[in-house]
């Protein structure tokens, strides 16, 4: 069952006690108001028969009942004279119960007129013979005789017969007001849950996978607020979808590549041991084995060293404190094997101190400078240079290689991305150099920024801030 | 959807019992009533029925004791004895209930016990009243006497004009006269603004529409129950 329709029932359910319940409160209330005008009416008229009884019985000094008998008799004819038989109705009984006169409707018996006795001269008693409504007052005839008492009948079946019109009234008044509050309510309460329902679309879709899902917004407040807390709870998580996939993507390609860096020099290696197993060999066949043995076996271990130190930095932070940039340059300077093939060149201001950790800033440099190096650069120089920008210093690696293509450079950071796998191999390049030096410099709170162009060289800029040495 | 369908036709059901609520209601109002005795309405300036079932009460308001239509007859026989024997009845009763003192019945007796001067009846048909008089006994004092009306019907005497007074103030005596009468059974006579009538006490009764009074002055007592309210 729907909200709107719970929401629909239940106005027309409340609204169906309440007017049920009211009506006929009401309905009752204005009998009874009726009934209390009508006894009071007839009591008056029962006091003026009684008394117009008394005089007679008085005057005809009726003290047996017979005399009475006749007294009552002759009043009644006197009175159906002057105003007619069906303007009054009483009857007259002596203490045993004997009826004197009567002029009451057959349809009350015997033993209403009793009862009415039995209630006493302060009291009105009712009758329902069938279909009619009467009004029974019974009262003493004092003045002659003992016993006598008077009962007066008056008819009030209008004021139920009004009664009946009136809840007729009412149940076709009720009905319509039902039927149009229902309707209203029923529109209502769907205009109302409009919103709702569109957030319950909207989470469908975005369960099969239609992520970029919004909900309209709406006037009511409320739904309004839930319909934008689900769009950027949507947006969060199709932001957050959307990274999971790049991630996976990113992952999908790092296995790929690191299965193919293995797969290589292992192929390498299998192939020159296996040519080594065979058999004796000549002599310079078996050192060109052993070497290219050595140099995968070489390459395999750094690669297995830079993926340690990648993944060492992704998992942990690390420490900072001040470090003059000149030293990190002459670390990387005396790093450098002698057979280096380019010249280094820096340029650095002598008071330039950063906030880094010495040995990763070192390991980031050498690296970029052994890839300026790769990159055979025209004027057979790497350019490092520090200067100071606003917050800190900002350190630079240049050279006037190759260069590389712009839409290279957004991938040139990513594990096992080689430009020229081939040129890079022959350099003894793993593919984890610049993914290196991006972890790092994501580490220090920087990252790096690449400026290349193709046949022109490369500039790589690293800011860094400035530390007290 | 067929989850909501049995809900759906449970509350609709019982909208349309609901709708049958008035008539219910209507149908239990009757037969309550039916079985109900229910009290009746007083109205305004009518003789209470507790009034009503008091002899002299009701005679009060019923019988046509109007004296002012009556005609005055004088007797033409004087039955000098039997009159004071007739007038010395209601005197001890009121000497019984206290309305008057033993002093004061003494007076009235050794009055009673003389041949009075000149007597009245009167027969309105509700009301007999009798009159008695006597010549002064001195040059000072008053002409002495002795009025009394009383009930056709009921034989009670409602109005007493006596040559005595001063040994009771009025309202003793009236309040005395009410239980003597049994209208205090009522139990709301309350009094009434007398004005500038200092020696009278009245109290007037809504249940008995009847206003009862006594004049004590010096040498004189008057008693009188009357229906309807006196302005004094």
């Amino acid at each position: 069952m729907t909200f709107s329709s719970k929401l629909t029932l239940g106005i027309l359910l409340l609204l169906c006690l309440t007017l049920s319940i009211g009506g006929g409160w009401t309905i009752d209330q204005n009998l009874q108001a009726a009934l209390l005008s009508s006894q009071t009416q007839n009591t008056a008229f029962h006091q003026r028969e009684r008394s117009a009884l008394e005089q007679a019985l008085r005057a005809d000094d009726a003290r047996s009942t017979g005399a009475a008998a006749r007294s009552v008799q002759n009043y009644a004819g006197e009175l159906q004279s002057s105003v007619g038989a069906q303007s009054f109705c009483f009857s007259v009984m002596d203490e045993q119960g004997t009826t004197l006169y009567s002029s009451l409707p057959r349809a009350v018996r015997y033993d209403v007129l009793r009862s009415a006795i039995a209630a006493g001269s302060q009291s009105v008693t009712f009758c329902y013979p069938g279909s009619s409504r009467y009004m029974v007052l019974a009262s003493p005839l004092q003045g002659t005789m003992e016993g006598l008492w008077l009962v007066s009948v008056y008819d009030i079946t209008a004021l139920f017969t009004e009664r009946e019109r009136q809840l007729r009234q009412y149940l076709l008044l009720e009905v319509t007001a039902l039927v149009l509050a229902g309707t209203a309510a029923a529109w209502f309460s769907h205009r109302m849950t409009r919103p709702l329902r569109a957030l319950q679309s909207a989470a469908r879709s975005m369960a099969e996978g239609a992520y970029d899902r919004r909900v309209p917004s709406c006037r009511q407040a409320e739904f309004d607020a839930l319909g934008q807390d689900f769009n950027q709870m949507a947006a969060a998580v199709e932001s957050r979808v959307d990274a999971l996939q790049q991630e996976s993507q990113r992952q999908t390609r790092f296995v790929a590549a690191f299965t193919h860096e293995l797969k290589t020099p292992m192929t390498s290696i299998l192939g020159y041991a296996d040519l080594l197993r065979m058999g004796e060999q000549p002599p310079e066949r078996r050192r060109q084995a052993a070497d290219y043995i050595y140099h995968e076996s070489k390459r395999l271990e750094t690669l297995s060293r830079q993926l340690l130190q990648l993944l060492g930095l992704q998992q942990g932070g690390i420490i900072l404190s001040p470090v003059a940039v000149r030293l990190v340059f002459a670390d990387v300077r005396r790093s450098l094997p002698q057979d280096f093939p380019a010249a280094i060149c820096t340029d650095c201001d002598p008071g330039a101190v950063v906030l880094a950790d010495r040995s990763l800033l070192g390991d980031l440099v050498r690296n970029l400078v052994l890839n300026a190096a790769n990159a055979g650069p025209k004027d057979g120089a790497v350019h490092l240079a520090c200067t100071r920008r606003e917050g800190g210093w900002e350190l630079s690696v240049t050279d006037t290689g190759c260069g590389m293509a712009a839409e290279e450079l957004p991938r040139i950071t990513e594990a096992f991305y080689m430009v020229d796998k081939s040129r890079a191999r022959r350099a003894g390049g793993s593919g984890l150099g610049l993914s290196l030096c991006a972890e790092i410099a994501r580490a220090h709170g920087t990252a790096l920024e690449f400026e290349s162009r193709p046949g022109k060289g490369t500039t790589v800029r690293l800011l860094l801030k400035e530390g007290t040495e | 959807m067929k989850k909501g369908i049995l809900p759906t036709a449970a509350a609709l059901l019982v909208c349309a019992a609901l709708l049958g609520v008035p008539a219910l209601w209507a149908r239990l109002s009757d037969a309550r009533r039916l079985n109900s005795v229910q009290p009746r309405p007083t109205l305004a300036g009518a003789l209470n029925e507790e009034a009503r079932a008091i002899p002299v009460l009701y005679e009060l308001h019923s019988g046509t004791s109007d004296t002012s239509s009556t005609d005055r007859e004088e007797l033409p026989e004087p039955d000098l004895a039997d009159l004071c024997a007739e007038a010395a009845e209601p005197v001890s009763a009121l000497a019984d209930a206290g309305v008057i003192s033993a002093g004061e019945k003494a007076r009235l007796d050794a009055l009673l016990a003389q041949a009075p001067l000149q007597y009245y009846r009167q027969n309105s048909g509700a009301l007999q009243s009798l009159s008695l008089v006597w010549p002064q006994q001195d040059a000072a004092a008053s002409t002495a006497a002795i009025h009394l009306s009383r009930q056709t019907a009921t034989g009670v005497y409602v109005s007493f004009g006596l040559s005595v007074g001063g040994d009771l103030d009025a309202e003793t005596r009236l309040r005395a006269w009410l239980v003597m009468l049994g209208v205090d059974v009522l139990g709301d006579w309350e009094p009434v603004d007398t004005g500038s009538y200092a020696d009278t006490f009245a109290l007037y009764s809504a249940k008995g529409q009847a206003t009862a009074y006594c004049t004590a002055a010096a040498g004189w007592v008057n008693l009188q129950l009357s229906k309807g309210s006196l302005t004094f």
